[in-house]
C-alpha cells in the first residue's frame, strides 16, 4: 500500500483534516435530499464533523507530536495544535449561530457550512505547513471559501460588492505575496522555511534581493490580516458580509494569517530580523491608531467593530515586533481571548437581526438594557474584554503583548498601545451609552435561539473564565512556544 | 544568474580566470557569475535561453509573412471569418449566462481529466497506491457531480 510517494505518518497527521473534508462532502450532498423545514440538519453535521476532528486533534497531541508529513511539507508541531484547536472553537461557535440567521435571511443551503469546514481544513494545513507552497495553497483554500462566503446573499448589493472587493484585493495581495515567496526559493533554492533560513543567515546582512523578499512578504501578509496600509477591503467587507461570516472571518482566518506570519518570519526569516522590525514597527503603530480613531465616529455597529478588528491585529503586531516567548505566548493567548469575546459580541449583533431589522446600526441598541437586560449586560462584558478592562479576559491578552515589547525594551511602542486602548474605550463606551441610557425606540425583543444562547453562554464564561482564572489557559498557549525549536 | 545578454562579449576560452571569479560553460564559451549566482539558478539557464528563442522565433514568423507575403486585400478576404458564411449581425451580442455555467462545469471536469493522464502514464510504477489514490480523487469529484446534477446546473432549460 505504501511507497516512498506515501508514508503511513501522512494520512495519521491529516486525520482531523480528512475527516472535515469528509464531512465538508457529507454536509452538500445530505443537503440535497433535505426538506426545508429539516436545513437545520446541516448545522449538525458539520457540529458533529467539528467534534470528530477535535477529537482526533486531541488524539493526535499525544500520538503524533513533532512528527512531519509529505517529505517535510507540514509539521505536526504543539503550535500548529494549539491554532487548530482555536479554529475548531471558533468555527462550532459560528455554526452555532449560523442556522437562525440563514433562515431570516432565507438562504438556508448546506455548501454554507461545507464552505466554512472547507476554509477549516485550509486554516488547520497553514498552521501545519512549514513549506512555502503548502503554506500558499492552504491560505488559498482559506481565502476562497471566504470569498464566497462573503458574497453569501445572492440577491444583497452590498453583500455582493464586499465579496468582489475582497476577491479582487485578495488576487492582488495574493499575487504580491507569491513574488515574494518565489524571490526567497531564487535566494536560497528551497520552500522549507527551515533551510531559507539557513541561506539567508549565510548572505551579507543587508542584502538588496532579501530585502525586497521580506517587503513583499510583509504586504503580502499585512493584508490578509487589516494591517494598515493595506486595510482598506476590511471595513467594506465586514459591513457587507452576512454578520455570520463577519464573526467567522474576524476570528478564524485572522488567527491562521497571523500564525503564518509568526511561522514565516519567526523561522523562515529570522535571520533578517534588523530589517524586518522597523517596517513592522511602523505598520503597527498605523494599525493601531488609524483603527481606534477611525472606529470613533462609526454610526455601524459592523463597521465600528471591523475598526476595532483593526486596531486589535495593531495590538497583536506587538507579540511579533517583541518575537520573544512573552510576544509569542501573548499572540496565542490573545487569539483565544479574541475567540471568545469577539464572537460573543458578534453573536448580539447576529441576534440584533430579525425580520424586519438589518440591525446593524448603533442606534438600533438605544435601550437595550430595558428590552433585554440580559444581552445589554453581556454586550458590556464583552466591550469591557475587547478594550482589555479587568477581571475580563481581554486584559490577559493585552497584558502579556505590551508586557512583551517592553521587555524588549520597544518603550515607545509600549506606550502608543496603552494610549490607544484608552483610545478604543471612548467608542466601546459610546455603544454602551446608547444600550443603558438611550429611551427604547420600539417593543420588540430579541429572537434568542437555543444556537445564539449556547453561543452567548460558552462565550462569556470562557471571558470570564480566563479573565480570573487565566493560568491553564496560559500553560495552554504555551505549547505555542515550539515554533522557537 | 548568468545573463548572457547583459555581460557584454563573450570572454575568451583561454583567458586566464580572475581569483575568485567563478566561470560556467555555454555556448562554448566561459562566462563569468554575478550577483544572483549559484547551483540551483544556473540549471534555470535552458528555460531562459528557450524563451528568447521561443520570442524570436514567434516575433520572425509574423514578420516574415508580412516582409515577404503578398498582399491582395478583396472585401471578401478583409471580412471576419465566420466558417466561410456570410456573417449577419454585430459581433458584440448578448448571450445566456448559462453558457458561463456550463463552462465552469466544463473546466472542473477537465482538471480531473488533466490529472487522470499522468496517472495512467505510471499507473505501473504506483500500483495498489495509486489506484486508491485516484479512486479517492475520482469519488470526490463525483460528489461535486451528483451536487450539480440534483442542482440542475446541468438542465438546460431550467431557470
Amino acid at each position: 500500500m505504501f511507497n516512498q510517494y506515501f508514508q503511513p505518518n501522512d494520512i495519521l497527521i491529516i486525520y482531523p483534516e480528512l475527516l472535515l473534508a469528509l464531512f465538508a462532502m457529507g454536509v452538500m450532498i445530505i443537503d440535497l435530499f433535505l426538506d426545508r423545514a429539516w436545513k437545520v440538519l446541516n448545522a449538525f453535521t458539520a457540529l458533529v464533523g467539528i467534534a470528530y476532528a477535535a477529537y482526533a486533534l486531541y488524539r493526535l497531541k499525544s500520538n503524533a507530536l513533532n512528527l512531519s508529513g509529505y517529505n517535510h511539507a507540514i509539521l505536526n508541531d504543539s503550535f500548529a495544535i494549539y491554532f487548530q484547536f482555536v479554529f475548531l472553537i471558533a468555527t462550532a461557535l459560528v455554526i452555532l449561530i449560523s442556522a437562525r440567521y440563514l433562515s431570516i435571511e432565507g438562504e438556508n443551503r448546506g455548501d454554507y457550512y461545507a464552505l466554512i469546514l472547507l476554509s477549516l481544513i485550509g486554516m488547520n494545513f497553514m498552521v501545519m505547513g512549514i513549506d512555502l507552497i503548502t503554506l500558499y495553497i492552504a491560505l488559498e483554500l482559506m481565502a476562497v471559501s471566504e470569498y464566497i462566503l462573503v458574497g453569501y446573499l445572492r440577491t444583497n448589493r452590498q453583500s455582493n460588492e464586499a465579496a468582489m472587493k475582497f476577491f479582487l484585493l485578495g488576487a492582488f495581495s495574493s499575487g504580491i505575496l507569491l513574488y515574494g515567496i518565489s524571490l526567497l526559493y531564487g535566494i536560497s533554492g528551497s520552500t522549507d522555511l527551515r533551510v531559507i533560513a539557513q541561506r539567508l543567515a549565510e548572505r551579507p546582512s543587508h542584502d538588496p534581493i532579501a530585502l525586497v523578499a521580506v517587503v513583499t512578504l510583509t504586504a503580502g501578509l499585512l493584508f490578509k490580516i487589516g494591517g494598515v496600509p493595506f486595510h482598506q477591503w476590511l471595513p467594506d467587507a465586514y459591513e457587507g458580509a452576512p454578520s455570520t461570516i463577519t464573526t467567522f472571518i474576524s476570528v478564524a482566518p485572522k488567527a491562521a494569517s497571523f500564525a503564518l506570519i509568526l511561522r514565516i518570519f519567526i523561522v523562515g526569516l529570522k535571520p533578517l530580523e534588523t530589517s524586518w522590525v522597523p517596517v513592522l514597527s511602523v505598520v503597527c503603530v498605523l494599525t493601531m491608531t488609524l483603527g481606534n480613531i477611525t472606529a470613533i465616529s462609526q454610526s455601524n455597529i459592523k463597521r465600528l467593530l471591523a475598526y476595532s478588528s483593526i486596531a486589535h491585529a495593531g495590538y497583536l503586531l506587538l507579540g511579533l515586533i517583541a518575537g520573544n516567548e512573552y510576544g509569542i505566548t501573548g499572540i496565542a493567548i490573545y487569539f483565544l481571548v479574541y475567540a471568545f469575546m469577539n464572537i460573543g459580541i458578534w453573536t448580539l449583533v447576529v441576534a440584533m437581526r430579525r425580520k424586519d431589522l438589518i440591525g446593524d446600526q448603533i442606534q438600533d441598541m438605544a435601550g437595550m438594557i430595558y428590552k433585554n437586560p440580559g444581552a445589554a449586560v453581556l454586550m458590556l462584558v464583552f466591550l469591557l474584554s475587547l478594550a482589555g478592562i479587568p477581571p475580563t479576559a481581554g486584559f490577559i491578552g493585552k497584558y502579556y503583548l505590551f508586557a512583551s515589547v517592553i521587555q524588549t525594551h520597544h518603550y515607545v511602542l509600549a506606550v502608543i498601545a496603552v494610549l490607544n486602548a484608552a483610545i478604543s474605550l471612548y467608542y466601546y463606551f459610546r455603544v454602551v451609552v446608547v444600550m443603558f441610557m438611550s429611551e427604547k425606540t420600539d417593543e420588540e425583543k430579541m429572537t434568542l435561539s437555543p444556537g445564539v444562547l449556547t453561543s452567548l453562554a460558552v462565550t462569556l464564561v470562557f471571558t470570564l473564565l480566563i479573565g480570573i482564572y487565566p493560568e491553564p489557559f496560559i500553560r495552554f498557549a504555551q505549547n505555542s512556544l515550539s515554533l522557537f525549536q | 544568474m548568468i545573463i548572457p545578454i547583459f555581460t557584454g562579449p563573450p570572454a575568451n576560452k583561454n583567458l586566464t580566470p580572475l581569483e575568485g571569479q567563478t566561470y560556467s560553460l555555454c555556448f562554448g564559451h566561459a562566462w563569468p557569475h554575478f550577483a544572483f549566482d549559484s547551483d540551483m539558478l544556473r540549471s534555470y539557464l535552458p528555460i531562459l535561453v528557450q524563451l528568447i528563442l521561443v520570442s524570436l522565433v514567434g516575433f520572425a514568423i509574423i514578420a516574415l509573412s508580412y516582409l515577404v507575403g503578398k498582399h491582395k486585400p478583396t472585401p471578401e478576404k478583409l471580412m471576419p471569418y465566420e466558417c466561410g458564411v456570410r456573417p449577419t449581425g454585430g459581433a458584440h451580442e448578448r448571450f445566456p449566462v448559462k453558457f458561463y455555467l456550463v463552462a465552469m462545469l466544463f473546466i472542473l471536469f477537465d482538471v480531473e481529466v488533466v490529472f487522470l493522464y499522468p496517472w495512467a502514464v505510471i499507473y505501473r510504477e504506483l500500483l495498489f497506491f495509486g489506484f486508491f489514490e485516484m479512486l479517492t480523487f475520482i469519488l470526490v469529484v463525483l460528489a461535486g457531480y451528483v451536487y450539480i446534477w440534483k442542482k440542475g446546473a446541468l438542465d438546460w432549460n431550467k431557470n
